[in-house]
């Protein structure tokens, strides 16, 4: 019995575990939490779904990453997959979809539920506030016949425009794989703070600073708490993300970062309050 | 299907023969199955002769107490079955599902239940142990998710007899 109880209390201690050393970063010293395409990919709710988003949002994350698609109307959808067999009811890429087509749609991953792949502005109109944060991941899938640059400049064109009918500029950032894209963005709108989204740290240091960008987000395994130190220092801001379990997001805290794309938004939240 | 279950369920007591050595009730709780990821639920058995039996359940399950909005809006899950069981220690089951789902989703800026039937089909075994009201079964559930789209699916269950 009294064994039973000390391990109570303990497992009780060690749940309401807090963050209680200091955060040194280039975002006035605190750790914005951004759920991972809304609440996660261990939440019932799918991700990139509005559903999603709005628990995110209900369990106290500062904003959300998304994941960026161009449907074949060139109308910019929440959706991750390269293909929607895999997650939703329909087949092939949105890419090869109009918005009609999408809107038509939902995700089948979780037995009888049917929620809706939504539009990004959907997200906007339903969320928007001007302190909540918002990270666009933009996913380049476009159909095997069209012209890549043709394509990206479509992209860069439907980002631009979104971020001036919102006044996206101060709460939301863009990030990418394609040092390509990121170009055709600065070029499309200067003022789009972005990413760029590299698999190794070096590689993503050296685009970021030949091209002047805001910073870098990378996968939690692929950074040390000591690169981003030296981010920081050439004035880059640093976004971690692939951190799913309550370990990983405290691992990812102690490295300082600016903002963590978290799988576990709830158990951030209450981590660095 | 619904009616044909609804009408299965309203016969079952005419059709059926009580024994008085046969534990007939049973609550259970199920992996997986017609609940979606697992529900709760109580079980009716109407023995129609020593091997064959009938059996009727309803239970209970949910994928989110709390809804998106972080208020407390539970989905509801409520699967209704019946079967046919042969065998007494070891038996197979063969039955037919409608699941009732209150999903909670965004609609039009507000949040709304999204209520839907779904059909299953049943195909299963179930272990009665001897010395105790335990059984176990395994059995799988295709899905027809609202009577239009096919999902392959199956569950564990464990119950107590009485």
């Amino acid at each position: 019995m009294k064994v039973t109880l000390i391990i109570s209390i303990l497992f009780l201690f060690a749940s309401c575990k807090k963050h209680n050393s200091t955060i040194t970063n280039l975002n006035s010293n605190k750790i914005d939490v951004l759920g991972h395409a809304g609440s996660g990919i261990a939440s019932l709710y799918p991700i990139n779904s509005m559903e999603s988003f709005l628990n995110c949002f209900s369990e106290g994350a500062n904003g959300t990453e998304l994941d960026v698609q161009l449907t074949a109307d060139d109308v910019l959808v929440a959706f991750h997959d390269e293909n929607l067999n895999n997650s939703t009811n329909l087949t092939g890429k949105v890419r090869s979809k109009t918005w009609e087509e999408l809107s038509n749609g939902f995700y089948d991953v979780v037995p009888m539920t049917q929620y809706k792949i939504i539009r990004v502005k959907d997200l906007l109109e339903a969320t928007y506030s001007s302190d909540r944060i918002f990270t666009f991941d933009i996913k380049l899938l476009q159909d095997s016949q069209e012209s890549q640059q043709l394509y990206m400049d479509v992209f860069a064109q439907k980002i631009s425009d979104l971020f001036i009918e919102y006044n996206l500029y101060d709460q939301a950032f863009v990030e990418s794989q394609s040092e390509a894209f990121i170009l055709t963005l600065a070029g499309t709108d200067s003022s789009i703070k972005q990413f760029i989204y590299p698999q190794i740290f070096e590689d993503g240091l050296s685009i970021a600073t030949g091209n002047d960008l805001f910073g870098i987000t990378i996968s939690t395994k692929n950074i040390s708490a000591e690169q981003v130190d030296f981010a920081h220092s050439l004035g880059l801001r640093v976004t971690i993300w692939d951190v799913h379990s309550k370990k990983e997001n405290r691992e990812a805290v102690i490295k300082n970062p600016d903002m963590i794309q978290t799988d576990k938004v709830n158990y951030l939240v209450q981590y660095l309050n | 299907m619904l009616k044909l279950l609804i009408s299965l369920l309203l016969l079952f007591p005419f059709l059926t023969k009580a024994q008085d050595s046969v534990k007939v009730n049973a609550v259970y709780i199920e992996a997986g199955g017609i609940g979606a990821y697992g529900s709760i639920g109580y079980e009716r058995l109407f023995p129609i002769s020593i091997k064959w039996q009938l059996g009727t359940r309803a239970g209970i399950s949910t994928l989110n107490f709390v809804d998106f909005n972080d208020k407390f809006n539970p989905d509801l899950i409520l699967p209704i079955t019946i079967s046919g069981y042969y065998g007494s220690k070891h038996q197979a089951e063969i039955g037919l599902a409608n699941t009732i789902t209150g999903i909670n989703e965004f609609v039009n800026n507000d949040t709304k239940r999204n209520w839907s039937a779904n059909g299953a089909l049943i195909i299963g075994y179930r272990f009665n142990a001897s010395r105790n009201p335990l059984f176990v079964k395994c059995f799988y559930s295709p899905m027809l998710i609202e009577y239009k789209r096919l999902i392959h699916w199956g569950g564990l269950a464990i119950g107590f007899r009485f």
